[in-house]
């Protein structure tokens, strides 16, 4: 029998004409919605008032007590940042940190670390002065100057909410309990308290137990361990509800995405068995969004806990998004009529534009940057109500404390998820344990009761999951389930390994262009020739599909750049009027001209730039000098019909010299190696030597590197080149004309995989291949030859 | 694992661990690979905790070098605990004898165990790296470390990203002097430019901040500029030209000898002088010509001219090289005031978003605790103590050979501390510290080996008693294995070098099991002849097909096939099965080995668990997809996608291109393929996460290899950002989980397999030819040239010295990941002067190779009758996880349900905002109908009418009768529905159960109106 059932149980034992007078308590309002169904069942009549032990509005209401306005804690929280603004000469915490500068997301931060901070305080009823009192006089240290600033802010929200009448929204639940403890304790009061599953009361909640235990009812689980040392904490005569133990299974995985998948196999096998109650209950919020994606995919409607809200629903990613992506910054004028303008289709959505309205008055200067955070709190504070009596339901573990499933899957039980990691910033351990505030102990009891709980919750079945990694590093079991002997689930972890590493791939199509029609490329530049040699199928998606990739979203110059800029201003400087012979003339207007090329470019291209034409100019000058040539021509273009198709180049600058004419082609990068021009590999110059017939005594590369100290360095393959021009050019025509013919129209472009490099070559890929996810033979194994 | 334990051996190793667990004792323990570390520290814990009833276990302050290593030790002293709790009297009382411990008299033993399960589930002792407590300790102390208080830890792979684009951000507005000190930094670094330059500050970052932030730039580049023997030689940067008697004699040269190349000096332009004026003096490496003149020459030539030339040849050579070294300075220089510019913006950063990286941590630690040697008694660490709850009495230190100098005096305070009873409390108070410093391969990130000895100095200093316990008992491999590795550095100077010269012998290996079978073996490297040639102008299919594969690729070739023939066949003696490619381990030194082996294994079909870093295909697939939402104009990703996501054909490709014409694809698509793109594209708008499970599905699963994509998709709040993140940084490479694990001897530290195969062998030890920085203790220097200067040369040659170290600490550490059997093969050429792992691996081998070529020690192993397939098994996937599951409609409230939810919540006198209109309409019902809010009237009460649960929205006592009121909120209708009749009557159903003798009447109350409509509710 399930917890509920248990109370059920009990509360049936009073005559149904006392219900009316039954005011139960119970941990959550899940519990309490649990509870009435149960005692529901089969009956007609009125029903115990049954709420959860917090001082909500529902209960003063219900018992008609005086309720006091908590501060809206947006509210609250703008105030705050604007107290830590008002910097104080006097405050030792600023002093410490002089340097700090608290802005955007840092500021809000703190803001809501301060705020959860003072709320709890509230709740708990510790006052400025405990605060004080809690530090030992022999340990004042940094500490105290932290403690300032949690006093001074501590101490201006008192002040400011006196002026509001209203209070932290903490203190409000501790006087609604206070007072109906009081009520309750009346003599002549008629209701009969029973106070049910409740172990880690507050001070407030714990003078409830008290009521209950004199006057009515406290009943408390019997869980494990952890539970018990809570209970027995309490100190308070309870009557125990013993609850079965299940049959544990732990399915582990290697990685917590694996889990992921555990868990939802775990929630798809259950539905599959025709369970009607599936629960998956998990400290982590992340993990149980990664589950919920997966059911989606698979079309499994899930009921998200109080987990979700509308930051994490598409339309409030929207409005964030909307904020990283350039209206940063407006104000809340701007704001309304953005949302006015374009209504989101949301419910919860009217609910932070009221919100936003009602911010309005409130009469604060916040920064544009403010507005950021302001709608990140209102985003974040707005529940999506989906909720379902049945079904599949992804909760927190405070959330699932109590209730019953007939398959419950306890999800990343590790260490620093079940319990947290998570400390008090503002408040050190022996500050919580003087204060009466939950130290690091009792909130690891309290993790583990939650465990407990969900690991009793499971009448069918009952699955624990974790991950021995995490993010890649290696995780810790949670420590509660050291008393929990579980059968290990290996058909979970095959499973989810099977699954996420795919079915078989369709057959892949290897890259294999046939372009015909306008597709067919009838002109062929040198640099096509070049690339068509190397690998046919990407000289065709590049040069003639124009695949290429966008603009990166962060630009930065690159050697194409360079290379584009460094030529435009080689082609201006070769329709200059002036003779190498006037160097001085010919410097200056080549730096001229580069400063005009500089001009078009982003600043960073100029900074590098400038520098480097400074050093180039001169050693240009003084090189053509030495040479002793004179310009044939500069971008001279040259066409040649074979067969059907045009081969064009266009040389960068030709010169003549007494022996006749030398072809230079200039490099911003490293010119080919010497080996790769002979091999045709890199046929560029030798098929411009041979466009432009018997007259070219040589080609050269010029590779245009600055060095700091030294005069420019302009590398050459000159005398290579021109040792062995004619066996550079000879077997140009025929090599030229069996490509084009071999590539004629109707035959395949095939993709040819680089097979130099290295690892690269085993896998058939070429990695640097832009092309690679089009051509696909990546995907291909490697044939060996004789090797 | 099969075992075969020697049981002396065993006695022998449990006599040595029995040391380390002498509670009353500090201990230092040298332990070699695979003797138990780890169990001997939970032991040892465990040990200390029944030893001392007083002792609670969060007084154990345990730390390890690696998170791995530290979740591993958290996870056993909680787990045997709560084994033991679980024992009867006499299974406990054996498991505690075996421990050997000497328990305090009257011990409850199962009591105490019973207390510390509990205790260790509520404070479990504190496991951890030394940044691990640096950030459990400084989230708690941040103003007293300096530290922002909301502090957020920017892990290696953040930082990186940091970096990068820091750098970009300062490319992108580079200006001034820092301008042109970039330019050389470009010029120096060359063809990769950016990336280069990125790297370059990455990849030495921390080395590059210390300096910059121990020394200062400016001392630096003075003490650098003072050791180069630059100070006051105005001259480095001056030009070469020839001096006046100099130019004379040229003169006098020509005139003589009109063809002599001594002209091309006098010719030359003046910006190109320089270069002929050295041409004509030095040779290319820039020594002076033997012969400036040939015989002839000389004998029409001037004496005095020749003499003046020759000077000059030895002036301009000793002017190069000056010039040379001050290149280096001039390259360093540029370098550090780089990185001094990206360090500014990066601390910048890191102060604007209240970052705090790893090296902050430990700076802070130091700060905390280091506070109290200042001031006093009850001091800052005191104050830390007591802030934390932690009075640690006891510390462990694992892997303390990898620590780094500001570890190292970290856990020396730690220690002094807890030994000098200023930390702890109570009676006894202890500290082991195990290391090998044959393992300590972290240099890079600054590990200092020698440290660890240093430490039992302190030790020995401090500890009242003290224990030094060389642990040489494997329990990992086999004896031929460690008597491989004993002989092998027992040659030559690799003992001396590993273990260093202040340091004990090289301390011989034993296996504790003996008796099993182990067996090593040496293969010849492989060389192959020569290279084929293809003729110019080969088409693309010809010249691939005639290239060859280059000797690693045969090497690593001949090691598949012989898995290939081993796997499945023969039966390894620590499993007891027959081999499977799960217990095979290729360790190599260098990662491009490793993707080379990933390659050639996978292509030969042989399943390769982790290694190579080649992403596969559908990581590139998922995202382009991811491209293609965020800009469906982007062709190439467009191309992608259709090709590998929706298995189009070229062909429909190029189709889908000539539709276009100039415009994007996208806009051309049709049909299917067209709302398949629109639907995609309206993801954009979704949680990153979202986006990226969908694209999973769309991909076709396979998400474990995009584990990294789903985790990166989480940490970003926007598709923009997550595709930025790709743009800067590589996504990891993950593995598959089986198969052959392909690991660098880092990635291989704390491992094991039954197979280790060392392919990677043929590196030189000492090779430092790939380095572009020299760094020395407190000085960097880009790498010129050997003999430029005596501190370039003595950087290099203690840089090599260190590599060597490293590079036979790697040995040992990959010679020891081996189980039975260690393969050890290579390629290239062995020479008489190489010295590598190969050759140093030789000398472990007495005579001559084997008729097979090769080297075979050790025993045969079993093997199976039938040879097993190595088949992958095909899981079967049940019914219900392939049964497509009915979708469940979702439960959507409605906007009038919504509204009016609200003005229920404000009738029960909720105050939750609402519009002006709801707050209006509320006030115009409670005006006009205030009886309803009577004294005594209750609102929300739960009923349950026949197994349902209703809610009567207010109950009041008027007029003589109960009143049952239901609010109803929108459209009014003039007559009441009948199903609200029924409902009413419902609710006066369930009333009537408890108040059986009250007169019930029900009413809906119209709030729009407000209008009363009383229901006859007599049924």
């Amino acid at each position: 029998m399930s917890f509920c059932q248990q109370l059920a149980a009990r509360v049936r034992q009073h005559s149904v004409a006392d219900w009316p007078r039954l005011l139960v308590f119970v941990p959550t309002a899940r519990v309490a919605a649990r509870l009435r169904a149960v005692l529901s069942e089969d009956f007609t009549g009125v029903l115990p008032a049954i709420v959860p032990l917090k001082g909500t509005p529902e209960l003063a209401e219900l018992l008609q007590l005086e309720m006091p306005a908590a501060v809206d804690s947006l509210v609250a929280r703008m105030k705050i940042a604007r107290v830590l603004r008002l910097k104080d000469d006097g405050d030792l915490f600023y002093a410490a940190a002089a340097s700090e500068v608290l802005e955007g997301e840092r500021l809000w931060r703190r803001v809501d670390g301060l705020y959860s901070t003072l709320n709890r305080l509230a709740l708990h009823g510790v006052s400025v002065r405990d605060l004080r009192t809690a530090v030992p006089a022999h340990m004042v240290g940094l500490w105290e100057q932290q403690a300032e600033t949690l006093v001074r802010v501590a101490r201006h929200m008192e002040r400011w909410l006196a002026g509001r009448k209203e209070d932290f929204a903490g203190a409000v639940e501790r006087r609604i309990l206070d007072q109906v403890a009081q009520v309750l304790r009346q003599p002549d009061s008629a209701w009969i308290p029973v106070v049910a599953g409740v172990v880690d009361g507050i001070p407030a909640a714990l003078e409830m137990l008290r009521v209950a235990a004199d006057r009515g009812e406290v009943y408390v689980p019997e869980l494990g361990a952890a539970t018990m040392e809570l209970v027995s904490a309490l100190q308070i005569a309870t009557t125990p509800l013993p609850l079965p133990a299940a049959v544990y299974e732990a399915a582990i995985a290697e990685t917590d995405w694996d889990e992921a998948w555990m868990a939802a196999l775990a929630v798809r096998r259950a539905v599959a068995e025709g369970d009607a109650r599936v629960a998956v209950v998990s400290a982590s919020r992340g993990l149980l969004a990664r589950i919920a994606g997966i059911l989606e995919g698979w079309q499994i409607a899930v009921t998200v806990g109080g987990a979700g809200c509308l930051a994490e629903t598409p339309l409030g990613r929207e409005a964030t998004a909307a904020l990283h992506w350039g209206t940063r910054g407006r104000m809340l004028s701007q704001w309304l009529e953005l949302m006015e303008t374009r209504p989101l289709e949301l419910e919860e959505w009217p609910t932070v534009l009221r919100e936003l309205q009602r911010l309005k008055g409130e009469d604060f200067w916040l920064d544009a940057t403010d507005w950021q955070a302001v709608m990140k709190t209102l985003l974040a504070e707005a529940p999506v109500v989906n909720e379902s009596p049945t079904g599949v339901v992804l909760l927190g573990p405070l959330e699932a404390r109590l209730l019953d499933f007939d398959t419950v899957i306890a999800a990343g039980c590790v260490e620093g998820t079940w319990p947290s990691h998570s400390a008090d910033a503002w408040l050190s351990e022996p500050h919580l344990r003087a204060l009466k505030l939950p130290d690091s102990t009792h909130k690891a009891l309290l993790a583990g009761t939650e465990l407990e709980s969900v690991l009793h919750s499971g009448s069918r079945r009952v699955i624990v999951t974790y991950a021995t990694t995490s993010e890649g590093k290696e995780t810790v079991r949670s420590r509660f389930l050291a008393d929990y002997a579980c059968t290990p689930d290996t058909e979970l972890a095959e499973l989810a390994q099977v699954l996420r590493r795919g079915g078989t791939p369709a057959e892949e199509t290897l890259g294999v262009f046939v372009p015909q029609g306008s597709l067919w490329p009838k002109k062929w530049s040198a640099s096509f020739v070049e690339a068509m040699l190397a690998c046919p199928y990407r000289a065709l998606g590049e040069r003639v599909l124009k695949l290429a990739a966008p603009e990166p979203l962060t630009p930065l110059p690159d050697a194409r750049t360079a290379g584009l800029l460094v030529h435009r201003w080689l082609e201006k400087i070769g329709q200059l009027d002036i003779l190498p012979s006037d160097g001085e003339a010919l410097t200056a207007a080549m730096l001229e001209l580069a400063e005009e090329e500089l001009a078009h470019e982003a600043p960073v291209v100029r900074a590098i730039w400038r520098g480097k034409f400074a050093k180039l100019a001169p050693a240009l000058v003084a090189q053509w000098q030495a040479d002793g040539r004179t310009v044939d021509a500069v971008e001279q273009r040259l066409t040649h019909e074979v067969g059907a198709v045009t081969v064009t180049a266009t040389l960068d600058r030709v010169e003549a010299g007494a022996e006749g004419k030398v072809i230079i082609d200039y490099k911003t990068g490293t010119p080919p190696a010497w080996s790769k021009v002979a091999a045709g590999i890199k046929p560029q110059l030798a098929l411009e030597a041979w466009l432009l017939g018997a007259e070219v005594q040589g080609v050269e590369y010029w590779h245009l590197k600055g060095f700091g100290t030294s005069p420019l360095n302009i590398s050459r393959a000159g005398n290579a080149a021109r040792q062995s021009l004619e066996s550079l050019v000879a077997p140009v025509e025929n090599g030229v004309t069996r490509l084009i013919n071999t590539y004629g129209e109707g035959a395949a472009f095939t993709a040819v995989p680089d097979r130099q490099g290295g690892g690269l070559l085993a896998t058939g890929h070429c990695e640097t291949c832009e092309l690679a996810g089009v051509c696909r033979r990546k995907a291909v194994k490697m044939e060996f030859g004789d090797a | 694992m099969r075992n075969t334990f020697d049981q002396q051996i065993l006695q022998q190793a449990a006599t040595a661990q029995a040391q380390a667990l002498e509670t009353g004792a500090s201990v230092w323990i040298s332990a070699n690979a695979g003797t138990g570390k780890t169990e001997v520290l939970t032991r040892r814990m465990l040990a200390l905790l029944l030893a001392d009833p007083t002792l609670e276990p969060r007084q154990i302050l345990a730390l390890t070098f690696t998170k791995a290593g530290a979740a591993e030790m958290a996870a056993r002293l909680p787990a045997r605990l709560s084994k033991w709790a679980a024992l009867d009297a006499a299974a406990l009382q054996a498991e505690v004898a075996e421990l050997g411990v000497i328990l305090p008299d009257g011990l409850d033993v199962a009591a105490r165990v019973q207390e510390l399960a509990q205790q260790v589930r509520k404070a479990p002792p504190l496991v951890a790296t030394i940044h691990g407590m640096a950030q459990q300790i400084l989230s708690r102390f941040t103003v007293e470390a300096g530290l922002p208080v909301d502090f957020e830890v920017l892990e290696d792979g953040a930082q990186k990203r940091l970096l990068k684009e820091i750098q970009n951000e300062l490319l992108v507005h580079v200006e001034g002097p820092l301008a042109t000190y970039l330019g050389t930094l470009l010029d120096e670094l060359g063809e990769h430019g950016w990336d280069d330059l990125t790297s370059l500050v990455i990849t030495h970052w921390h080395r590059l901040e210390a300096l910059l932030e121990g020394k200062g730039l400016a001392a630096v580049l003075a003490k650098l500029e003072h050791d180069l023997g630059l100070v006051g030689r105005e001259d480095a940067g001056q030009p070469l030209v020839p001096t006046a008697a100099e130019w004379a004699a040229l003169r006098h040269v020509v005139e003589a000898l009109p063809e002599q190349s001594a002209r091309e000096v006098l010719d030359a332009p003046e910006a190109l002088r320089e270069a002929a004026w050295k041409g004509f003096l030095l040779t290319s490496s820039g020594t002076p010509r033997a012969r400036l003149f040939v015989k002839a020459e000389l004998a029409v030539l001037d004496e005095t001219d020749v003499a003046v030339l020759n000077a000059a040849a030895l002036r301009v050579a000793e002017q190069v090289k000056l010039r040379r070294v001050y290149r280096g300075f001039d390259v360093t220089r540029a370098a550090l005031l780089w990185a001094a510019a990206v360090r500014g913006a990066y601390v910048q950063r890191k102060h604007r978003e209240g970052m705090v990286d790893y090296s902050d941590l430990l700076d802070g630690l130091e700060r905390v605790l280091k506070a109290s040697e200042s001031g006093g008694t009850g001091g800052l660490s005191e104050w830390v103590w007591y802030g934390l709850d932690r009075r640690f009495r006891h510390l462990v230190v694992d892997e303390a050979q990898d620590n780094n100098p500001q570890q190292d005096r970290i856990v020396q305070w730690l220690a002094k501390s807890i030994l000098s009873g200023d930390v702890g409390e109570g009676a006894a108070r202890t500290v082991l510290a195990v290391g090998d410093m044959k393992q300590s391969i972290f240099r890079f990130q600054g590990a200092v080996p020698e440290l660890f000895v240093k430490l039992r100095e302190v030790l020995r200093d401090w500890a009242p008693v003290m224990r030094e316990v060389d642990l040489v008992h494997s329990f990992r491999s086999g004896k031929e294995v460690l008597a491989l590795v004993d002989r092998v550095f027992a040659q030559g100077d690799s003992g001396a070098v590993v273990v260093g010269s202040d340091f004990r012998d090289w301390p011989n290996h034993a296996a504790v099991a003996a008796a099993r079978a182990s067996r090593v073996e040496l293969w010849p490297t492989v060389v192959l002849d020569g290279k084929e040639t293809v003729e110019p102008w080969a088409l693309p299919e010809v010249r691939v097909a005639a290239s060859g594969h280059g000797e690693d690729m045969a090497c690593l070739r001949a090691v598949g096939m012989w898995l290939q023939q081993q796997v499945g066949r023969v039966v390894m003696p620590s499993t007891g099965e027959a081999l499977r490619y799960d217990d095979v381990m290729l360790v190599v030194q260098r990662n491009r080995i490793a993707a080379l082996a990933a390659g050639v294994l996978r292509g030969m079909g042989i399943p390769v668990a982790t290694g190579g870093g080649v992403q596969p295909l559908v990581v590139d697939d998922a995202v382009a997809c991811l491209r293609v939402i965020y800009n469906p104009e982007d062709n190439l990703a467009l191309a992608h996608v259709l090709k590998g996501v929706r298995r189009w054909r070229d062909v429909q490709l190029l189709e889908l291109a000539a539709r276009s014409g100039e415009q994007a694809w996208c806009h051309a698509l049709e049909g299917d393929d067209r709302a398949w793109l629109l639907e995609l594209h309206k993801q954009a708008w979704q949680a990153p996460l979202a986006i990226v499970q969908r694209v999973v599905r769309e991909v076709k699963g396979n998400e474990s290899q995009l584990e990294c994509l789903l985790l990166w998709a989480e940490q970003c709040e926007t598709l923009r950002e997550l595709i930025t993140r790709l743009e800067l940084d590589d996504l990891p490479v993950s593995g598959t989980g089986s198969g052959v694990r392909i690991l660098t001897v880092h990635g291989s530290k704390g491992l094991q397999a039954p197979l280790v195969i060392l392919p990677d062998t043929m590196a030189a030890l000492a090779d430092v030819s790939h380095d572009t920085l020299l760094w020395g203790e407190d000085v960097v220097l880009f790498k010129q040239a050997k003999g430029l200067s005596a501190l370039e040369d003595a950087l290099a040659e203690a840089e090599s010295a260190r590599r060597k170290a490293d590079s036979l600490r790697g040995l040992y550490v990959a010679m020891t990941r081996a189980m039975d059997w260690l393969v050890v093969t290579g390629f290239g050429e062995v020479k008489e002067t190489s010295d590598t792992w190969w050759t140093r691996i030789r000398s472990g081998f007495d005579g001559e190779a084997g008729a097979d070529d090769r080297w075979v020690m050790g025993d045969t192993f079993a093997e199976t009758e039938t040879p097993i397939q190595a088949a992958v098994v095909e899981s079967v996937v049940p019914a219900w996880a392939t049964t497509p599951v009915e979708a469940l409609p979702a439960v959507a409230q409605s906007a009038e349900q919504a509204r009016g939810e609200r003005v229920h919540a404000r009738l029960q006198g909720l105050k939750v905002p609402v519009e002006a209109d709801v707050e209006a309409e509320v006030a115009r019902v409670k005006d006009a109908l205030p009886w309803l809010w009577a004294h005594g009237s209750r609102s929300e009460m739960a009923v349950a009418v026949e197994g349902r649960v209703g809610r009567i929205d207010r109950l009041v006592e008027h007029d003589g009768a109960l009143w049952v009121i239901d609010f109803k909120t929108g459209h009014v209708p003039e007559t009441v529905p009948p199903a609200y009749v029924q409902q009413l009557q419902g609710y006066v159903r369930a009333l009537r159960t408890t108040y059986p003798q009250r007169t019930l009447r029900a009413a809906i109350v119209w709030t729009a109106a407000p209008r009363v409509d009383e229901v006859d509710v007599r049924c």
